[in-house]
């Protein structure tokens, strides 16, 4: 009995280690990996994916377990210490994975330059696909990848199926790392050139072509890269031809986005000039938005649609450049268009609030109650830093002072989507892809119910062979 | 990778079945019958829990999944405890803390194959 004591108390303890395989759970995880030091000589390993220093000697043939991947390095914890290793020095320990029950999103991809391999994993420690298959530049594919596998999407490409390097948006990320893949999923949108523009052959290579599109042009915009979060290139088609262009700061701008498929509007709060040109506020002024009037953005100059930023609008068949960024700030509506779900965002008052005609203007004899919902149209941000919000329903509208709400619905979509979605994808191929997402859903959760039903079956059996053993021990 | 699901049920239930036939020997259990009804204790566990677990795995994510293995696994040493209860002649541990034992010896010498073969 002593012995026994003893062992429960081991087993007790050894409870407590984390742990995250056991016999009960077979199936291997995808991430982490598993990998093998395959360089003879060994790997050097280092702290930093950037800085080549702290190095430490990993031997050959040693397993390792790679739980994040940086700048073709995998981090792995070695003789209890955190270190990164040369992805091309390690092979994945599987031979290949595929997605299993995480969350499948089609997203389309434009390759190219110089292609991209097709993997047997996510990450570069797995082998190539048989064949070592690459996918040509030019091809367009269809990426059907977890939220978990950043970096990696699993596509099919001839009738052979394999993990292609997407994108890591680092800020140091170095030109010969970056992907192949170009997003093209929510592209097909216009611009408008507000000067001159010479385009270039990529956004990596940089080299000039002879394709110059001329200021003040509407031109197809069709893929972006986002090189790192502060750099963004298009690829624009101009007369048939196709460049890459990258996208400046506001203070030197060069395009602005086309607003008309994402419902954005302005509100001004005091009368407001519209100028002829862009950018230039002592040119000619062609007419005036009047204080609380709204109109059509139909293009920005800022990636976020119309928050400070110069806008074009169409206003009493005027149309013209506003300054958003001037004092007479006008609010875009961006923000609260929930263009999933095709309407405002909504949102419930906290308390009891009394409508104002204007920002900072008279109040009116209408109070809002708490707990009504409301969609909210505009925002601003007064002098003071107060926050103002232009609210409507059925029954009221106007403008409201301070914080008031708690959301009613989740906002399901965020800024990316809100800036790529164009609503132009082929109709055809998204019915191709959720049929075949749906199917591949499909014999997943049958394999699960299948094995669960048999599990079920195993177990009756052998209830019913426990009683007949022990009954007939009985008599 | 789902396909192999029902191969992988096997090899769990296997080396669960002689993990903890070999435990019980060290116990000092000596009754067939008694090893006989730990083999058909662990038939009415372990698939069930390897596939609800893999299942909660696929739909809900990692994290649930730790969440479920605790929760099964604390349903399955109940279960086990019962029948171990009700049918086994060995009376040297109480059933309850033989299951416990035995469950717990498979789920921690599998960490260890895991990590071998892995």
């Amino acid at each position: 009995m002593k012995k026994t004591k003893l062992l429960l108390l081991f087993l007790l303890f050894l409870f407590i280690i984390p742990i995250y395989v056991n016999a009960d759970m077979a199936l291997p995880e995808i991430i982490p990996y598993k990998a093998r030091v395959i360089n003879k000589n060994g790997t050097e390993s280092v702290s930093n994916p950037y800085e080549q220093k702290d190095s430490m000697l990993i031997p050959y043939d040693t397993l390792v377990e790679i739980t994040f991947e940086e700048n073709e390095y995998g981090m792995t914890n070695y003789n209890g210490k955190s270190c990164y290793i040369k992805l091309s020095d390690l092979r994945a320990v599987s031979e290949e994975t595929e997605p299993v029950g995480e969350k499948v999103v089609s997203k389309k991809y434009y390759v190219w330059e110089e292609g991209a391999y097709l993997y047997k994993g996510p990450s570069k420690a797995y082998d190539k696909v048989d064949g070592n298959i690459q996918i040509k530049p030019g091809t367009t594919v269809t990426c059907k990848y977890s939220e978990n596998h950043v970096g990696w999407g699993y596509v099919e490409y001839n009738g052979v199926k394999g993990w292609v390097y997407i994108y890591q948006c680092y800020k140091y990320t170095p030109y010969n790392e970056v992907s192949h893949l170009v997003d093209i999923s929510e592209g097909n949108t216009k611009i408008y050139t507000l000067k001159d523009i010479t385009l270039e052959n990529s956004p990596t290579k940089r080299e000039k072509t002879n394709i110059v599109v001329p200021a003040f042009t509407e031109v197809q915009y069709k893929y972006e890269y986002m090189y790192n979060p502060h750099k963004k290139y298009i690829c624009i088609e101009y007369n048939g031809k196709e460049g890459w262009h990258e996208i400046e700061e506001i203070d030197n701008l060069s395009i602005a986005y086309n607003c008309k498929n994402k419902n954005i509007s302005l509100i001004a709060v005091k009368d407001v000039p519209i100028y002829e040109k862009f950018n230039e506020e002592n040119n000619n002024v062609i007419g005036t938005i009047l204080a609380k009037e709204e109109c059509d953005v139909i293009y920005a100059s800022n990636y976020y649609y119309g928050d400070e930023s110069w806008c074009y609008v169409h206003y009493n068949d005027i149309s013209g450049w506003v300054n958003t960024k001037g004092e007479d700030y006008l609010i875009s509506v961006r923000y609260n268009y929930d263009l999933i779900n095709d309407n405002y965002f909504e949102y419930t008052t906290d308390r009891d609030f009394i409508i104002y005609d204007n920002v900072n203007g008279i109040e009116t004899d209408v109070i809002i109650p708490k707990d009504t919902v409301l969609n909210k149209k505009y925002a601003y941000t007064d002098n003071n830093s107060s926050w103002w919000s232009y609210v409507f329903n059925d029954k009221y509208s106007g403008w409201i002072k301070g914080d008031f709400y708690k959301s009613s619905v989740e906002n399901t979509s965020n800024e990316n989507t809100l800036i790529e979605n164009t609503n132009e994808i082929n109709d055809e191929n998204l019915a191709e892809e959720k049929e075949n997402n749906i199917q591949r859903l499909f014999s997943i959760q049958n394999t699960l119910i299948i094995c669960i039903l048999v599990a079920s079956i195993i177990a009756i059996i052998s209830i019913f062979l426990i009683k007949k053993i022990n009954s007939k021990e009985n008599k | 990778m789902i396909n192999l699901l029902p191969i992988c049920m096997i090899i769990c239930l296997t080396c669960t079945i002689i993990i903890e036939i070999v435990i019980a020997y060290i116990l000092r259990m000596k009754n067939k019958k008694d090893f006989v009804n730990i083999i058909l204790a662990n038939c009415i566990t372990n698939p069930l829990l390897v596939a609800i677990s893999t299942y909660i795995n696929v739909y809900y994510g990692l994290f649930a999944r730790r969440i479920s293995m605790i929760i099964l696994e604390i349903l399955a040493i109940i279960v086990e405890g019962y029948i171990y209860k009700k049918n086994l002649s060995f009376k040297k541990i109480k059933p309850y803390i033989l299951s416990f034992i035995l469950n717990f010896s498979s789920y921690f010498l599998g960490i260890i194959i895991n990590h071998i073969i892995y």
